[in-house]
């Protein structure tokens, strides 16, 4: 007789070009066909938000909310929510995290989401929000919904390296493990149905360490040297909270205990700041 | 110069407008009309109703969110899961496990929209139109000639009903404007063409709740499944039935499972070759195995070549064809050897505001545009849909003779 196929036995790796970067997946399961399947159609839930946010394609719903503003439209649930919780965490974060700022003295141009008729607005055609940090997260956690329901227990899906979800666990381990960095001493994280999310103020461009991030409060580009790294239940709340943890350089107050958060100032190591009591 | 053709686009002469541009590009594209390109408002509101919410009725809900004056009110899918997810995506619509059910009780809808497989699409489309309903029917028709006819038939029977096939490129702006010009000497006569289609896929879907996986993969079963020669590249080949106002009289083709060795029997890599009765081919080539190239036709005239690639489309002149008035402001791009014009759609305009580059690609999907195509003839029936039942039909039944000669490796005659 033969033995039943054991859990994680077929690995499968896919990935696709979106966003800017590179999305990939990797699924533990018996079949790898099934899991190939699971794995595409979740790429395709990323396609279908790279197409969606895009702040350069004139196909994309960022393009069509502007070109209907100030009238409403009609989103799915999953934009819905998400606009929603940006400006959750932009309110909460006090503006470290922003991703409709763009000019101190203009108009303030955050879209009106309507929960009830499922509607997104935005108030002026000039809106133009950057949700290039945060889209990525928010793009992991519906690739992780989608494999869900297609009944993957155990995958990682990452997008640019910066945003992350563990979901369940590869046999034998505590969870995926990722390192937060390639020198000794540097933490390993280990997330089983967590998403990640990294963000840093400074950013290396051709070769030259060049500012990647807004500072409110100044008005400008931050211009010392913050890391952070923020663990969750999702990658698109991590996302949007690592931006306002390396703005302000420190563990945003409103995380509660289902957060988890890692600094890093400069060249100085990784630390991992408790919650403020 | 160009007079308006029965597409009720002006001329090229006068509307088709090159740039020159600073920089980089050194290609000329083809960019269609402002009015063509833009956001589509319907003149009274329509209620809508979609059959099937996978990932193709799915895009469908997300696009007719773009159309103001469209409300999908209703969904029908017999998969529960993939009804809530598709319910996520309409808010307010609700939900159905059955067309018929759907038909019964909502009899405010308007028009309904058949997303299901393809093999599943003449029972909805006749149980539809007999409920009064103006029907939108993905392309192709149907994986038999015979539910094709019958599909058709039932079309033609339907006073009153607005019925439109899913074959896009009628409703793309992009296309619309290269016919323009396919018609007058810049192209002048069509010498031949080819047919693209690469995408790194299984071609595989999760199957979704208590679905069976050979339900969610019916591409993948050769009962029903018209393979890529009918479920991909007949939209393709359309367009040059379009065109060319004809279709092809015989097809041959081969095929192979030569990516995706998991079994299956549809060949997941084709070649096909159809004929017209002037001597004329087109040469199909379809993978899943390789992106490169991804979508796109050519067709080459003694004037002119043309690439089209839904978003995009480039004119690629022949040094001895006559100049144009406006090819000297042509905004161009270079590809490789060759320099293609970019086609923009009502350039003129876009010039006139300072904003031509603006016009390359599209700001809708091609499926914006053939729904909003749709829901216009459903509000003005006397306007007609670019794709009706015939033209359906036909193109339908190219896809199922291109199949069949894949499938047996011989010639197939196309009779429509």
């Amino acid at each position: 007789m033969t033995a039943p196929p054991q859990p994680g036995t077929a690995d499968v790796r896919v990935a696709t070009a979106a966003m800017g970067t590179r999305f990939e997946i990797v699924l533990l399961g018996e079949d790898p066909r099934v899991l190939r399947a699971a794995g595409e159609a979740a790429l395709a839930r990323v396609e279908e938000a790279h197409q969606a946010f895009s702040r350069f394609d004139q196909a994309s719903l960022i393009a069509h909310l502007r070109r209907s503003a100030p009238r409403p439209v009609v989103v799915d649930r999953q934009t819905l929510a998400m606009f929603e919780a940006l400006a959750w965490v932009a309110r909460q974060s006090e503006g470290a995290f922003d991703p409709y700022y763009r000019n101190p003295a203009g108009p303030a141009e955050w879209p009106i989401t309507d929960l009830d008729r499922g509607t997104v607005a935005f108030p002026t055609s000039f809106c133009d929000p950057d949700l290039g940090g945060c889209a990525k997260g928010f793009a992991v956690d519906w690739a992780v919904t989608v494999l869900r329901d297609a009944g993957v227990t155990q995958a990682f899906v990452q997008g640019g390296t910066s945003s992350m979800f563990g979901l369940g666990a590869p046999s034998g381990s505590p969870g995926w493990r990722v390192a937060l960095g390639a020198q000794a001493g540097d933490p390993v994280i280990a997330l089983m149905d967590q998403g990640l999310a990294c963000s840093a103020s400074m950013v290396i461009r051709d070769g030259r360490q060049s500012a990647h991030l807004f500072d409110r409060g100044i008005g400008q580009l931050l211009t010392s040297d913050h890391g952070a790294v923020v663990v969750g239940p999702g990658a698109g709340l991590a996302d949007a909270w690592a931006t306002a943890a390396a703005v302000t350089g420190t563990r945003p107050g409103q995380l509660n205990g289902s957060w988890n958060c890692w600094i890093r100032k400069g060249t100085h190591p990784w630390r991992h700041p408790t919650i403020p009591a | 110069m160009a007079a308006s053709d029965d597409t009720g686009m002006t001329s090229p002469g006068r509307r088709a407008f090159l740039v020159q541009t600073a920089g980089s590009l050194a290609g000329v594209a083809l960019i269609p009309d402002l009015e063509r390109i833009g956001p589509r408002r319907l003149a009274e509101p329509k209620t809508v109703g979609i059959v099937g919410v996978g990932r193709q009725g799915r895009a469908m809900i997300a696009e007719l969110a773009k159309i103001d004056g469209a409300r999908v009110v209703a969904l029908a899918d017999p998969e529960a899961g993939r009804l809530r997810i598709g319910l996520d995506r309409a808010p307010g619509a609700e939900g159905f496990a059955d067309h018929r059910a759907m038909l019964d009780k909502r009899r405010d809808l308007d028009a309904v929209v058949v997303a299901t497989p393809t093999h599943l699409h003449r029972l909805i489309v006749e149980d539809a139109l007999a409920a009064g309903k103006h029907v939108y029917c993905e392309a192709p028709l149907a994986h038999t000639v015979e539910d094709g006819r019958a599909i058709a038939t039932a079309a033609q029977a339907a006073t009153g009903r607005v019925f439109m096939a899913g074959f896009l490129a009628r409703s793309n702006p992009v296309y619309q404007l290269a016919r323009t010009f396919y018609r007058t000497d810049a192209f002048r006569d069509f010498l031949g063409g080819s047919v693209h289609f690469h995408r790194k896929t299984s071609w595989r879907f999760p199957a979704s709740g208590t679905e069976t996986d050979a339900t969610a993969n019916w591409r993948l079963d050769p009962a029903v499944s018209l393979g890529l020669a009918g479920e991909v590249v007949s939209h393709q080949l359309d367009v040059f039935h379009w065109y060319r106002n004809k279709i092809p009289t015989s097809v041959s083709g081969t095929g192979m499972v030569a990516a995706n060795r998991d079994g299956r029997k549809v060949p997941d890599t084709i070649n096909a070759l159809v004929r017209f009765d002037d001597g004329t081919s087109v040469a199909c080539e379809a993978s899943l195995g390789n992106s490169f190239g991804a979508q796109n036709e050519v067709l080459r005239g003694s004037n002119a070549a043309f690439r089209l690639a839904w978003t995009h489309g480039w004119m690629f002149k022949e040094v001895d064809a006559t100049t144009l008035g406006w090819e000297v402001y042509a905004l161009r791009q270079q590809f490789h050897q060759d320099e293609g014009i970019i086609l923009i759609a009502d350039a003129t305009k876009l010039a006139a505001q300072g904003q031509l580059k603006a016009g390359v690609g599209l700001p809708y999907s091609p499926l914006y545009y053939g729904l909003a195509d749709f829901l216009r003839s459903v509000v003005f029936p006397n306007v007609a849909v670019p794709c009706g039942a015939m033209d359906g039909l036909r193109s339908t039944i190219v896809g199922i003779r291109a199949n069949q000669a894949v499938i047996s490796g011989t010639t197939i005659e196309i009779t429509a």
